[in-house]
């Protein structure tokens, strides 16, 4: 065949294609929009992004389909980042760092001072100096904080800011969350490996693993039972051999471990669920560490009914896991560190 | 001047080439001094101070510019200079041990470092420590002892080598060897690995090959 018959059959198969290509786009397109109408009116997400004001890292208020954003902190001689509502929404609790730190991914609940605000980031009040309160985490109630420090967890009542109980830390080094109903802690720990994902009773203290080996920032769902983590197994080829972190979730038990969200070529962080568990919050970075060292990543929303999806292509992680829902997910602005509550907390007053 | 243990690989050499080699050799062997790692910080930082040699490095030494992690070492102590070591075999966590101790301190931990270059299994360190590990360090432990040791991990804040002239070199027998130990010691040339000595006899002129323990782990 000559070179003009070759670009001539490319032509005519371009064209005849065209159509199912834009056909198939058009559909996502519409499931996507579908999403973001269902979610528009579901309360509001707080995240940690750059400014296109001043340069910072301020924290933002969007409805969840990512209308109606705006900038609830805008300080220019800081950067915030770690924005968590109180189980009311009534206060807002994150971590505030002098201008130009640079945000580590790991580190950022050590960092800067813990800052607890009105919901709308109103009425910020300092709570401790540099690097106390590290990986403050709301009680049920919110009148509690848990702390991860190097010595112990401590439970610390807000109003008196007393220590009012310690326990053994049992490896857990960062990433530290208590479940919505107050009887776990969940973190990042040394067990058997490092990277592994435990549960920890707070009556007994005692811990069990739920998932081992390269899994980080795990986070409760709101049934304090199952816990949704970042997870980079191995044995995966892409990325020259280092693979690419998914978002997965498992029981309490550390059993019934699945897969919720994957795309080869990204690494999902910052996974959260809505309020009613129903949807899904991350992240998706094309370089390890979800971006917080340099501007986010987007955030995206996708349905947890519709897991396990896979974004892209990607196939060798649809080899691994060949049966999939491949819902819509509606990506949002870049960012870092997303939260939700259904609660009407960004209404402009 | 110790026994000369007995050599696997003896070979015998010419006499030209050995003059050459013994003439080489006498102005290269000599030159290393003994250091004792002892400085101001080894010296105050943490609670406990010990000369110990480095039996095993278990794993691979990670060097991930994302990720920070403590590796946990084995070594044999030599001496203790502060604090209370009940037990010959301890196990040391090292932060980020692919990077040299004294570039090693950064925002996750920054009371840390040392001389120390390069961790290598068969040398001596002396160190300043604390124990257990998670009372000082909060991170990623590469722990490869975990099955076999439930023993406490110590935490190692400073990391001096030492350089101990006296029993530098490891014998094909398995013997340690005295730097001069009644005949030479030749490097051979640079580049080759591992970094193998020859020792030659002056008694009978024959050669044994040795491992540089100063360069090459071999106590394992």
């Amino acid at each position: 065949m000559t070179d003009k018959k070759i670009q001539i059959a490319f032509v005519l198969i371009s064209v005849l294609l065209s159509p199912l290509v834009q056909a198939r786009q058009n559909a996502s397109n519409e499931r996507e929009a579908q999403l973001a109408k269902e979610v528009a009116g579901k309360g509001w997400i707080v995240y940690a992004a750059r400014s296109s004001e001043n340069g910072t890292w301020d924290l933002f208020l969007s409805r969840p389909d990512g209308s109606h954003r705006r900038n609830i902190t805008n300080t220019p001689n800081f950067e915030e980042a770690g924005p968590r509502f109180s189980p009311d929404s009534a206060k807002l609790l994150y971590r505030r760092f002098p201008r130009d730190t640079v945000i580590n991914h790991d580190l950022w609940g050590f960092q800067g001072q813990l800052i607890i605000a009105d919901a709308n980031a109103s009425n910020p009040v300092v709570i401790g100096g540099d690097r106390e309160y590290p990986w403050a985490s709301w009680s049920p109630d919110g009148k509690q904080i848990a702390c991860l420090t190097k010595r112990a967890i401590e439970i610390v009542d807000l109003t008196t800011k007393q220590v009012i109980r310690r326990l053994p830390r049992k490896g857990i080094y960062q990433q530290f969350f208590w479940s919505p109903d107050g009887k776990w802690f969940c973190g990042v720990a040394n067990t058997a490996v490092m990277w592994t994902i435990v549960r920890m009773d707070v009556a007994t203290g005692d811990t069990n693993i739920i998932h081992k080996f390269q899994s980080c920032t795990p986070d409760w769902f709101p049934d304090s039972r199952n816990i949704i983590y970042a997870s980079r197994p191995p044995g995966q080829p892409g990325g020259n051999g280092y693979g690419f972190t998914q978002l997965w979730a498992g029981d309490g038990e550390g059993k019934h471990p699945r897969l919720l969200y994957g795309e080869d070529g990204c690494h999902i962080y910052g996974g959260a669920l809505s309020p009613d568990g129903k949807y899904v919050l991350f992240t998706k970075c094309s370089e390890d560490g979800g971006g917080s060292e340099r501007s986010g990543a987007p955030i995206c929303i996708m349905r947890l009914q519709d897991a396990p999806t896979i974004g892209g292509e990607s196939r060798d992680l649809r080899r691994v896991h060949p049966i999939t829902k491949d819902g819509p997910v509606l990506q949002l602005v870049d960012g870092w560190e997303p939260y939700w509550t259904y609660v009407e907390v960004g209404a402009e007053k | 001047m110790t026994d000369i243990p007995e050599t696997a690989c003896a070979n015998r050499l010419t006499t030209i080439p050995l003059l050459l080699l013994l003439t080489t050799a006498l102005f290269t062997s000599c030159s290393r001094k003994t250091d004792t790692g002892e400085d101001g910080k080894v010296t105050t930082l943490g609670s406990i101070e010990v000369t110990a040699q480095l039996v095993e490095i278990r794993g691979r030494l990670l060097n991930d510019p994302l990720y920070d992690y403590a590796h946990v070492m084995k070594y044999k102590v030599l001496q203790v200079h502060r604090g209370n070591v009940d037990k010959d075999i301890i196990y040391v966590g090292h932060y980020n041990p692919a990077k040299p101790r004294d570039k090693v301190a950064d925002a996750r931990v920054q009371e840390i470092g040392g001389n120390l270059k390069k961790f290598r299994a068969g040398d001596i360190h002396r160190m300043a420590l604390e124990i257990p590990i998670d009372d000082y360090y909060m991170g990623g432990i590469i722990n490869k002892y975990f099955q076999e040791s439930k023993d406490p991990i110590y935490w190692a804040l400073w990391t001096n080598k030492v350089i101990n002239p006296d029993f530098p070199y490891l014998s094909a027998a398995g013997g340690l060897v005295r730097r001069l130990s009644g005949g030479f010691i030749r490097r051979l040339p640079a580049g080759v690995y591992p970094p193998f000595v020859w020792r030659v006899r002056l008694a009978d002129l024959s050669a044994d090959c040795l491992a540089d323990l100063s360069t090459f782990g071999g106590l394992r």
